[in-house]
C-alpha cells in the first residue's frame, strides 16, 4: 500500500503483527479560517503503539479527536480494518479514549465507571460483573470498586479511566496525554505499566504526548508533528539516530545543527570539512552532542573528523560532562563521559557518518 | 508613627471583626428574626373586639383544622405550586439543555433574553397577560379567526389555568438559572466520555447529564414552588372567583379582617412547609452533587 | 495613629453625617403635605389642585379598596401615616369608638351647618356629645349593565344568578356582595337593619345562595378601575358597582347603564374624619372645611355622580344634573337605599366571605 502525497517523510516499517489496523489519508481540519491539521496520512499497525508528539498547537490532539469521532475532519478520510470510521458516530466506533483529565464520572462509583460501556452498549447482562471485576483487576484497582471518583487520587483515577476504556476491548485505544497530571515518579511508574499493559493485551494504542522522554520509553513509533503537518513518523531510535528535519533534530533530544557548504562531495563548515552525500550547496547537519569526542592523547579513528576547540564551559552530571566549545565563533555542544576538569584548547572529532543531514 | 504594638494590630482586628460582623447580624436580626418572632408570637394570640389581645392560646391553630377552608386552600395551593413547578421544568429544561450544548454565538443573545423578562414588573406582565387572554384577547382573536372556536373561551383567563400559565411564566428563569448553571459545570469531557463509551445522545442525557444536573433541577424546582407558595398577585390580576390560594388568605386576614393572629398562624404554617422543604431539597442536593 | 485618636475621627465623622442628615430632613420639610387614605375618586386632581395652591401644601392619596382595609390599615398602626380618611357608615362609628379619629371641633368647619339636616343628625359618628366626622358623599350600590345587552334596566337582581349570564357577572370583593345576598332571601324585610345583624343560620344560608352565584361570577373587582376594565373589555354584562364607574365609563362612552331593582341596594354615607394621629391638624381641618363647601362638593359630584352631602351645591347644578343625583327629591331616593351600618359580627361576615371565596 503506497500512501497519497510525495511530500510525506517516508514511514519507517511498521511494528507490530504488520496488518494495518487504522489508517488515515490526507485528513485535513480547519477551525474558521485556522489550519489545525494539514494533509495528514498515517497507517497504525494492528497492536502498534504509536506516539503523536508535538508542542501544544501541533494538532496531535486534533488528530486523536477526529479518530475518536468528537470532530469531523475538514476533508479526508479515516479507515479501520477495511471500514470508513470518519462518518460514523463516536459511539459507532470501536476505538476509546482515555481522556487527559480522566473524564470519570462524577456519580457514579468505580465499578459503575467501568461497567458503564458495557451496560450502554448492551452487553449481556450476566457478563457485566465478570468483566468489570476482570478489568479493574488489570489495573489493581479491584478495591476500590465501590469508590466515587472524587474520593481517588490522581494515579488511582488514571487506573480506573484506564479500565473503563479497555473494558470495551477496543480495537485501538487513544489515550490524551494520560500521564501528564501526575507527579513524576508516579509518571515513570505508570509508563512502565501502561507499556506492559499493551503488551500483554496487544490492543493497538494511539498515545498522545508533548513529552519526548515518554514517547522515546513507549513507542513502538512516533509520529512527530508541527504545525498542522507531519514531521516525521519513525521508530524512536530512527528518529534519534537519523532525524529527517532540523526541528525533528533538535525537538528529540540535544543536537548541534551545523551549517555547511557542499562541494563535490565535500561538506565544509567553517573550518571543519567532511565527505558527504548530498548535491552540491547549502546543506545543514545534526550532529549530536555524544557523537563529539575527546582526544586527550590526539589519537582518532581513521576517517574521522578532528577538530581543536576551546573549551569555554563545563558542566558536571554524575556519569557525564557537558560541555560548551568555542570552534572560532561557532559553539558546539558536547557530551562525554565524566573526567576531571578541562580547560583551554582541546583536540575533539567526530566521524562523518554521525552528521546527519537534515532538511531545513 | 512606623511602628505598631502586638496590642494595637489586635485592637484593630478586633474592631474590624466588629465593623464587618455588625451589619449582617444586625440585617438578619431586624429584618428576618425580629418579623418571625413577632409573627410566632402573634399566631398565640386573639383578637377581641377588633384589638388584638396578648393572651397566649392555641385557638388560631385550632382554626386552622376545624374549619376546612384552610387546608382545602392550602393544597390547592400546593397543587397549582406542583403544576407550576413541572410546567416551569417542561419549559426550562429544555431551553437550559438546549443553550448549553447547542448554541455557539448565540448563546449569549438567548440568555439576554431569557433573563430580560425578569427585568419587567410583575404587574406589567400580569396585565400583559390580560390582554392575551381576555374574552377579546390575542389568543381568542387568534383561534376564532383560525375558526378553531367560535365563542371566547372563557377560561383562559380569570381562571386557575391563567393563574398557572402567569406563574409559570414569570418563574421559568427563576428554575432556567440554576438549571443552565449547572448544565453548564457539566464537564464537556463527561458527555465525550459517555459518548466514546458507546452511549447515544439519549443515553447520555439519562445516565449522565440528567444525574448530573439533578442540583439545578432541584434548586429551580424549589424555586417555582416555594415562590408559588406565597404569591397572592397572580390570583388577584388573572384569577377567578375560585383561584384564591393560600396567600390571599393571609393577605385577606391581615389586610381585611383585621385577624392578625389567625393569619401569622397560616404563615407559620407555610413557613414550616417551606422550611421542611428547604431541608429536604437541600439533603438531595447534597446528596446529587459529587464535586 | 492611636486609638484614641482614631476614635475621636470617628465621631467627628459620625458628627457631620448626623449634621447632613438633619439638614436633609429639614430642606424636606419646607412644604406641607397632607395624606389621604380615601375612596377612589376623592383625591382627583379637579378639586385637590385648588386647595393644593390655596395651601401652598402637598397633597398625597392612597385608595381604599373596602372599609374593611380602612380599618385594618388604621388598627395594623399606619393611622400615623394618614391625615385625612373617608370612611363610610358601616365602620365610621368603630373608628370613632376605638379612637382613632380625632373629635372636631366643629366651629372651625363653617360649611357644616350648610350640610343635610338629616346627615347630621345620624348617630353614626358621635359618641360622648362629641362629632367625629363630616357627612361628606352618600350613594348606593347600583346595577350596572351593558345597554348592548340588556335593552332595558334589568328590574331585579335576580339576573345575577340567571344561567343566561354564566362567567358574565362581576361582583364587589366586600361584604356589600354578603348583603345583596341576605337581600335577594329577603332578610331585609321587614327591617333593613337586618342585614347588618344575621344570625348564623341566615348567614349559612346567605353562604349557600353565594356559592349558587359563584358560576356566574367571572371576576371580583377591589378597585373601581377593575370593574369599568371588565366592561370595556367585555370581559362581564352585568355588575353591582358605584356610580363612579357609571360616570366614568359613560365618559369613556361606553354604553351603560345604572339601575336601582326593584329588591332595592345597599348603599353609604361616607365622612371624612381627621385621625387622632394625624401630625397636620390644623392643615386638615382647612381640608374638611374646603371639602365640604358647595363649590367643591359640585366639583367631586362632577368626578363621582355621587350624591353630595352639602345641598347648596344645586346652586351650581342645571335642572338636569340635579335630577340625575335626586336632589331634587332625596328622600324618595333615600327610601330605595339601605344605608351600611356598623356591622356587630363584622369578623364572622369577612369569615363567611372568606369562605365563599375559598370556595372551589
Amino acid at each position: 500500500m503506497t500512501l497519497p502525497g510525495s511530500s510525506q517523510p517516508q514511514a519507517a516499517p511498521i511494528a507490530g503483527s504488520g496488518d494495518v489496523l487504522l489508517e488515515v489519508r490526507n485528513l485535513a481540519k480547519n477551525f474558521a479560517a485556522r489550519e489545525v491539521l494539514r494533509h495528514i496520512s498515517l497507517e497504525i499497525a494492528s497492536g502498534e503503539f504509536l506516539t503523536l508528539l508535538g508542542e501544544s498547537g501541533s494538532g496531535k490532539t486534533t488528530l486523536l479527536r477526529l479518530i475518536a469521532g468528537f470532530e469531523q475532519p475538514s476533508s479526508g478520510e479515516i479507515w479501520m480494518s477495511g471500514e470508513r470510521l470518519d462518518t460514523l458516530p463516536p459511539y459507532k466506533r470501536r476505538v476509546n479514549t482515555v481522556f487527559q483529565s480522566y473524564a470519570l464520572f462524577p456519580h457514579l462509583t468505580v465499578e459503575e465507571n467501568v461497567g458503564y460501556g458495557l451496560q450502554v452498549s448492551g452487553a449481556a447482562k450476566p457478563e457485566i460483573p465478570g468483566r468489570v471485576t476482570e478489568a479493574l483487576q488489570m489495573v489493581k484497582m479491584q478495591e476500590f470498586a465501590t469508590s466515587r471518583p472524587a474520593k481517588l487520587s490522581g494515579g488511582q483515577q488514571q487506573r480506573v479511566a484506564l479500565a473503563r476504556a479497555l473494558v470495551n476491548r477496543p480495537k485501538l485505544l487513544l489515550l490524551d496525554e494520560p500521564l501528564s497530571a501526575l507527579d513524576a515518579n508516579l509518571r515513570k511508574q505508570m509508563q512502565g505499566e501502561l507499556k506492559s499493559l499493551q503488551r500483554e493485551l496487544r490492543i493497538t494504542f494511539l498515545f498522545v504526548t508533548h513529552d519526548q522522554d515518554e514517547a522515546m520509553a513507549l513507542s513502538d513509533r512516533i509520529a512527530l508533528l508541527k504545525d498542522g503537518g507531519l514531521e516525521q513518523v519513525a521508530s524512536p531510535r530512527e528518529i534519534y539516530a537519523r532525524p529527517a528535519t532540523s526541528y525533528t533534530a533538535r525537538f528529540i533530544g540535544q543536537t548541534n545543527l551545523l551549517r555547511a557548504e557542499i562541494v563535490d562531495g565535500v561538506a565544509r563548515c567553517g573550518s571543519l570539512c567532511w565527505n558527504a552525500t548530498p548535491s552540491n550547496g547549502a546543506a545543514l547537519f545534526s550532529l549530536r552532542p555524544e557523537s563529539i569526542h575527546l582526544s586527550p592523547d590526539g589519537a582518532v579513528p581513521a576517517g574521522a573528523v578532528r577538530f581543536r576547540a576551546v573549551v569555554r564551559q563545563q558542566i558536571f552530571s554524575g556519569s557525564s560532562e557537558h560541555l560548551e566549545l568555542d570552534l572560532s565563533g561557532q559553539s558546539l555542544r558536547v557530551r562525554i563521559p565524566a573526567r576531571g576538569p578541562l580547560s583551554g584548547e582541546q583536540e575533539f572529532w567526530f566521524s562523518p557518518a554521525d552528521a546527519v543531514a537534515v532538511r531545513k | 508613627m512606623p511602628w505598631r504594638s502586638a496590642n494595637d494590630i489586635e485592637m484593630y482586628s478586633r474592631a474590624y471583626k466588629w465593623i464587618v460582623s455588625t451589619p449582617p447580624i444586625l440585617w438578619v436580626g431586624i429584618f428576618l428574626l425580629l418579623p418571625y418572632a413577632l409573627m410566632f408570637a402573634h399566631s398565640f394570640w386573639l383578637v377581641r373586639d377588633g384589638t388584638i389581645v396578648h393572651e397566649w392560646n392555641l385557638e388560631n391553630y385550632a382554626k386552622l383544622f376545624q374549619n376546612p377552608v384552610y387546608l382545602e386552600v392550602l393544597f390547592r395551593t400546593m397543587r397549582m405550586a406542583a403544576g407550576v413547578t413541572l410546567l416551569s421544568l417542561l419549559l426550562g429544561y429544555p431551553l437550559a439543555y438546549y443553550m448549553s450544548f447547542h448554541t455557539g454565538h448565540s448563546k449569549d443573545l438567548l440568555y439576554q433574553l431569557v433573563i430580560v423578562p425578569l427585568w419587567v414588573s410583575y404587574l406589567v406582565r400580569g396585565y400583559a397577560w390580560k390582554t392575551i387572554l381576555g374574552s377579546e384577547g390575542i389568543l381568542n382573536g387568534f383561534l376564532e379567526y383560525l375558526h378553531v372556536t367560535s365563542a371566547p373561551v372563557s377560561f383562559f383567563l380569570y381562571s386557575p389555568f391563567a393563574v398557572v400559565l402567569m406563574l409559570t411564566h414569570i418563574y421559568t428563569p427563576f428554575v432556567f438559572l440554576p438549571l443552565y448553571a449547572s448544565l453548564e459545570h457539566i464537564p464537556r469531557n463527561l458527555v465525550e466520555a459517555s459518548h466514546d463509551l458507546g452511549a447515544g445522545s439519549r443515553a447520555t442525557f439519562l445516565r449522565v447529564i440528567l444525574p448530573l444536573s439533578l442540583p439545578g433541577l432541584l434548586a429551580g424546582a424549589t424555586f417555582a414552588f416555594v415562590l408559588t407558595l406565597g404569591d397572592f398577585l397572580a390570583p388577584l390580576l388573572v384569577g377567578g372567583p375560585s383561584s384564591i390560594m393560600i396567600a390571599n388568605i393571609v393577605q385577606s386576614l391581615f389586610g381585611t379582617a383585621y385577624d392578625w393572629p389567625l393569619g401569622a398562624a397560616i404563615s407559620v404554617c407555610i413557613l414550616l412547609l417551606t422550611i421542611s422543604l428547604l431541608v429536604l431539597t437541600e439533603r438531595l442536593e447534597n446528596r446529587w452533587s459529587f464535586r | 495613629m492611636n486609638p484614641t485618636q482614631n476614635k475621636r475621627r470617628a465621631f467627628r465623622l459620625a458628627g457631620i453625617l448626623l449634621a447632613c442628615a438633619a439638614l436633609l430632613a429639614s430642606c424636606q420639610k419646607k412644604e406641607e403635605s397632607l395624606s389621604l387614605l380615601v375612596w377612589e375618586g376623592y383625591a382627583d386632581p379637579a378639586f385637590i389642585h385648588a386647595f393644593e395652591q390655596a395651601h401652598h401644601c402637598k397633597v398625597s392619596a392612597a385608595y381604599m379598596g373596602s372599609s374593611d382595609d380602612l380599618v385594618a390599615k388604621l388598627r395594623g398602626g399606619s393611622a400615623g401615616n394618614y391625615d385625612v380618611i373617608s370612611p363610610s357608615s358601616d365602620v365610621a362609628a368603630s373608628i370613632a369608638r376605638a379612637a382613632l379619629a380625632e373629635p372636631l371641633d366643629l366651629s372651625r368647619l363653617p360649611s357644616y351647618s350648610q350640610l343635610s339636616p338629616r346627615l347630621r343628625e345620624l348617630p353614626l359618628v358621635k359618641s360622648d356629645g362629641k362629632t367625629f366626622g363630616v357627612p361628606f358623599m352618600w350613594g348606593p350600590n347600583p346595577l350596572l349593565y351593558d345597554t348592548t345587552v340588556f335593552g332595558k334596566p334589568p328590574d331585579s337582581w335576580v339576573i345575577f344568578w340567571d344561567p343566561k349570564y354564566k362567567g358574565k357577572i362581576s361582583v364587589w370583593d366586600d361584604l356589600s356582595t354578603l348583603y345583596l345576598a341576605a337581600q335577594m332571601l329577603g332578610y331585609d324585610k321587614p327591617d333593613p337593619a337586618q342585614l347588618y345583624n344575621l344570625s348564623d343560620e341566615q348567614l349559612a344560608a346567605v353562604k349557600q345562595k353565594l356559592l349558587a352565584l359563584k358560576p356566574n361570577i367571572r371576576k371580583m373587582w377591589s378597585t373601581g378601575g377593575e370593574l369599568t376594565n371588565l366592561f370595556e373589555n367585555h370581559e362581564v354584562v352585568a355588575g353591582m358597582g358605584w356610580p363612579l364607574m357609571t360616570n366614568q365609563l359613560h365618559q369613556a362612552n361606553f354604553p351603560i347603564g345604572e339601575t336601582i331593582p326593584r329588591e332595592n341596594s345597599t348603599g353609604w354615607i361616607d365622612h371624612l374624619m381627621i385621625t387622632s394621629a394625624s401630625p397636620h391638624k390644623d392643615l386638615a381641618y382647612a381640608f374638611l372645611e374646603y371639602m365640604i363647601q358647595a363649590q367643591t362638593q359640585k366639583q367631586v359630584t362632577d368626578v363621582t355622580h355621587y350624591t353630595p352631602a352639602n345641598p347648596a351645591a344645586a346652586q351650581f347644578m342645571t335642572e338636569t344634573e340635579k335630577h340625575g343625583l335626586h336632589l331634587d327629591n332625596p328622600d324618595a331616593y333615600m327610601q330605595r337605599i339601605y344605608f351600611w351600618q356598623d356591622v356587630p359580627r363584622r369578623a364572622k361576615y369577612i369569615e363567611i366571605w372568606n369562605e365563599v371565596k375559598a370556595a372551589p
